[in-house]
């Protein structure tokens, strides 16, 4: 606390006194003191902020969306230092090739072998271990300090070189897909997934990442250089570190039921997949679900959306209207590799709509949460 | 050129006042650039005419614009910001830095007496670092038609690097320093538009649509006023004149995994005795990750950047082994 106060107060007398240099002695220098400003905070994550290079791995197919499409490309990526003692964090889009071989290259120019240790499918993160120690590890901001509309900076190591390319925008919304991500309007985009977003005194606001509206993996990517920017802040990635440390990913969680909307209002269960979490807790098809976790459930959409941000291992409280009846359960989330098939629907219904193990990650063939 | 001493200043700092003389100031700066930049419309693709923008560099209406098949047109024109349409023609084009002298033809429209039309000259991009505020002008879209004004963008400066990027599949020839810039510049119309500093002096050409080797994603980029500058000045290029002297390869004693699985990536399979990789201590199975710093992917990338090496170079290469990353020296020997 005190040093961030002292970091403050630092950062206000520089301020200032850039402010009056320019006055003084450049009298055509308009916009002079924000950049030395950017550059400033800039220089004091830089050593913290990694180059990523990868060799080896599968071509993912062309990346579209937003009006733009590309290829992943052989450049370097980015990554920030997490922890002194060899963890650094960066975006899993880095590595959606599934490389041979990572290598981290240190600010101060040291090169490493990197593992990936673990991947957080939900919020776009990817652990790596290098071997080393002492590492600069930068100074976040408290969750409480972002405001919208602050200056913010997003640093990206794709072009080498000694300095980071840089990014300048401001945050234009805090608390986005419920609670998981910071929006800024800098440009974010291969360039800097997995690097810093900073605001002016140099500390990290979040860890630049492409989430996209339907959060599949590689969604948002198609968003990049739209001034629709996601971050992810340090206390979405402190629900999650000791897991990503320990080498257990992060995969979104499934209670097992086909869905579809449902009259009037609410999410019909089409079928319960067996096993699964909803089959164990009793849950049946045409239960209507009007709840989760206390947030009212009006469309397939809403549902799809929250249960998007609900990890494998999490539990959730689902209340569901059956007949008359308001029931709720509490249900531990599985991952998609542990739900079973869907049994064969009643012979009366059409056969288009029968269900089937299709992922949630299709929510067009087949709504399945 | 600029006369306004306001300062933009941060919000923390800046009064209402102080704010109101800023956006002025700005205002100033891109009155001053949007009539020394135009449009320009060249050949057309089936239905769809090819359009850009151009910086003028002369009262008498020389144009630099990026270079393009498209200005090979019959029908080339030019359109200042009065509206007014010129017939134009190529006078100069630079292969090696993708820019070309366009000429607009004033006295086609004004027999008697042409009009002396206000310019920019480039200043070198030595103006600007990475952080800095810059302004585009240019024609996105080709929103602005006959006499509207052109569109001003703002944005940073985000890197000086080189550029590395296509267009759809062929590599662009020009690979020297560019301005990356976090305005979005990478659409139809800007390309041949300015790029200025916050106080109005011309940085930089915005470049054609391309697509960077290093991220896929399209890139907004300029050539710097120096290459303008040179460009203007009828400075050869170094890059395009120099030869490289054909080398004989020196021997470094790998020979690489060629089937299987590995094919692709650059395995050590043996290591010939007393050579400069068996002193180096490379072993089989050492897994080349760099050379000289550069990582390489492929093994066709290896013969490649090794075969630019003569006898008694020394060529570092990053090599992975088990999970360590070791550094080798070559000292290189005559072929073998």
């Amino acid at each position: 606390m005190m040093r961030q106060r002292y970091i403050n107060l630092l950062f206000g007398l520089a301020l200032a006194w850039l402010s009056s240099a320019t006055h003084a002695s450049t009298p055509s220098g308009i916009g002079v003191a924000e950049p030395q400003a950017f550059r400033n905070a800039a220089a004091r994550v830089e050593p913290s902020v990694v180059t990523i290079e990868t060799v080896g791995g599968a071509m993912p197919p062309d990346i579209a969306g937003g009006g733009q499409s590309f290829r992943i490309a052989d450049g370097p990526s980015t990554g920030l230092i997490h922890a002194a003692d060899g963890l650094i964090i960066t975006s899993s889009f880095n590595f959606v090739r599934d490389p041979s071989v990572i290598t981290v290259t240190l600010a101060d120019g040291r090169r490493f072998v990197a593992d990936l240790i673990a991947r957080d499918e939900i919020r776009k993160l990817a652990m790596l271990r290098i071997d080393a120690t002492g590492l600069p590890v930068p100074v976040w901001a408290a969750p409480t300090e972002r405001r919208v509309g602050m200056w913010s900076i997003a640093l990206g190591r794709a072009f080498g070189g000694d300095r980071a390319a840089m990014s300048v925008g401001m945050i234009s919304a805090v608390g986005r897909f419920d609670g998981l991500a910071v929006q800024t309007d800098a440009k974010l985009s291969p360039v800097n997934y997995g690097g810093p977003l900073i605001d002016l005194a140099g500390r990290v606001i979040g860890l630049c990442v492409p989430i996209g509206p339907n959060l599949s993996e590689m969604a948002g990517a198609g968003l990049y250089d739209s001034g629709v920017g996601f971050v992810i802040g340090i206390e979405q990635i402190r629900r999650v570190q000791t897991r990503l440390a320990r080498g257990e990913s992060i995969v979104p969680g499934k209670f097992g039921a086909a869905i579809q909307d449902a009259e009037p209002g609410g999410v019909r269960i089409k079928a319960v997949a067996e096993p699964s979490p909803a089959h164990q807790a009793g849950m049946l098809a045409g239960d209507r679900i009007v709840e989760i976790d206390g947030q009212p459930i009006a469309r397939v959409d809403t549902l799809m959306r929250l249960m998007s941000l609900r990890a494998a291992g999490e539990a959730v409280t689902i209340t569901l209207m059956r007949d008359e009846q308001r029931m709720t359960f509490r249900v531990t989330l599985h991952s998609i590799s542990a739900i079973g098939p869907f049994p064969a629907p009643p012979s009366d219904e059409p056969a288009a709509s029968r269900p089937s193990t299709a992922p949630a990650s299709q929510p067009a063939s087949q709504p399945a949460a | 050129m600029i006369r306004s001493v306001t300062l933009i200043t941060l919000t923390l700092l800046a009064g209402p006042a102080r704010a109101e003389r800023a956006t002025d100031a700005l205002h100033d700066v891109v009155t001053e650039a949007l009539p020394r930049v135009v449009k320009l419309y060249g050949a057309s693709v089936g239905q769809s005419e090819w359009f850009g923008s151009g910086v003028l560099v002369s009262s008498d209406g020389q144009v630099v614009t990026m270079l393009s098949v498209m200005l090979d047109a019959d029908r080339l024109r030019g359109v200042t910001a009065d509206g007014t349409a010129y017939p134009a023609r190529v006078v100069r084009r630079d292969e090696a830095r993708q820019l070309a002298l366009v000429q607009l033809d004033l006295a086609a429209v004004h027999a008697t007496q042409p009009p002396s039309l206000p310019y920019f000259a480039p200043v070198s991009s030595d103006a600007v670092q990475p952080g800095d505020w810059v302004t585009v002008v240019a024609n996105p879209f080709r929103v602005a038609e006959g006499d509207e004004l052109l569109s001003v963008m703002l944005g940073t400066l985000s890197t000086k690097t080189k550029l590395d990027a296509r267009r759809y599949t062929q590599d662009i020839r020009y690979d020297g320093p560019v301005l990356v810039v976090d305005a979005i510049t990478s659409n139809p119309g800007s390309s041949g538009g300015a790029l200025l500093t916050l106080d109005g002096r011309w940085i930089g050409l915005l470049g054609r649509i391309a697509t960077s080797n290093l991220t896929g994603t399209r890139l907004n980029y300029a050539i710097p006023g120096e290459e303008v500058d040179a460009f203007l000045r009828g400075v050869p290029t170094i890059r395009s004149v120099q030869t490289v002297e054909p080398i004989e390869p020196g021997y470094h004693g790998i020979k690489l995994f060629k089937f299987g699985f590995r094919r692709k990536l650059v395995y050590v399979d043996r290591v010939a005795g007393n050579s400069p990789a068996s002193r180096a201590g490379l072993r089989r199975d050492d897994l080349i990750v760099t050379i000289d710093g550069k990582p390489i992917r492929r093994v066709r990338e290896f013969h490649e950047i090794m075969n630019r090496h003569g006898p008694g170079e020394v060529v570092t290469l990053d090599i992975k082994r088990g999970k360590k990353l070791i550094t080798a020296k070559l000292t290189l020997d005559e072929p073998r």
